[in-house]
């Protein structure tokens, strides 16, 4: 045998070792925690605005320990493997929310006038891009979504009735919706 | 019949005579898939417990224990052993002169892969 078919070989055993570490856990857990978090807490700022607030302040971190219980499972050894793609995950997702939310807030302290409903929607537009980010480097859902968020974030005022509620359903739907076809479609492959 | 140590089975290979652009620029010691299939893996994580390793490549403790020794006497790995409960962990990491061999090996073997499309 050549060494270059040697060489083929050896590539192909690695790359079957990298596939196996990459397999990734089913994320639909996930999804449905951020968007249960997501409507409930959107529908809450029409019905309850008080209560919509405090909600969307506590909630995630419920959500967030069902992502991270989720998203780190043990993929094959007996612990989770923590590689330079998840922590730009966790980077991307983490930190980026984090950021929009605390630009949002202070653009809030700079700005009186985007007090009140006008500052969600700046939060809602910043996460709308930190979304389309993410469907650049991660997941292709967000390509669509993030857009749509920040439409959506910028059309709030324009919608005359239970606009949050409206921009929760499409936050929502785009989270889940996704998964659930890509499970469908898994398991039609899998009974094929 | 006594069974013949790991590295007899696979032994790395020499270059050839002759050797086409790259092949002298190959790390002997990661001319075996098993290491360079470890050195991958632990080149993206912090450290990697060795049955992680052996379930991810698919090779046998014994094997892979063998292959796992001589990088860490080549001085490209760093071992730390624990013990999880009452359970003994044996978990390795890559280091800088690894992280830089691994480089050299996988610019020659691109090299070589080029020279023999040409």
């Amino acid at each position: 045998m050549t060494d270059v078919a040697q060489i083929g070989e050896d590539l192909a055993f690695v790359k079957q070792a990298v596939r196996r570490r990459d397999r990734r856990p089913d994320l639909f857990p996930v999804y449905v925690a951020w968007a249960s978090y997501v409507l409930v807490g959107y529908v809450l700022l029409d019905l309850r605005p008080d209560w919509g607030g405090t909600f969307l302040a506590l909630a995630w971190i419920p959500a967030a320990l069902v992502a991270w219980r989720f998203r780190h499972r043990p993929t094959g050894g007996d612990e989770p493997l923590y590689t330079a793609d998840d922590r730009r995950a966790g980077l991307h997702w983490g930190g980026g929310i984090g950021l929009a939310i605390l630009a949002g807030l202070g653009l809030q302290f700079v700005l009186p006038h985007l007090r009140g409903p006008a500052g969600g929607q700046v939060i809602v537009v910043l996460i709308g891009v930190v979304y389309f980010l993410g469907g650049v480097h991660f997941d292709r859902r967000f390509l669509w979504l993030g857009p749509a968020m920040i439409v959506g974030g910028l059309s709030i005022s324009a919608i005359p009735t239970l606009p949050w509620t409206c921009l929760g359903l499409l936050v929502a739907g785009g989270l889940v919706l996704p998964s659930l076809f890509k499970r469908g479609g898994a398991r039609a492959q899998a009974a094929a | 019949m006594p069974k013949p140590p790991p590295d007899a089975l696979s032994p790395a290979r020499p270059p050839p005579a002759e050797a086409p652009p790259g092949l002298d620029g190959l790390d002997p010691l990661l001319q075996h898939r098993s290491r360079l299939g470890a050195m991958v893996l632990l080149s993206t994580a912090d450290s990697i417990a060795f049955s992680h390793l052996r379930d991810l490549l698919q090779e046998t403790d014994g094997n892979l224990g063998a292959q796992l020794r001589k990088l860490e006497e080549a001085g490209y790995l760093a071992v730390t052993k624990q013990f999880v409960g009452r359970k003994p962990v044996t978990r390795y990491a890559i280091v800088p002169a690894g992280q830089a061999a691994l480089r050299g090996h996988l610019r020659a073997m691109e090299a070589l892969i080029k020279s023999a499309k040409v």
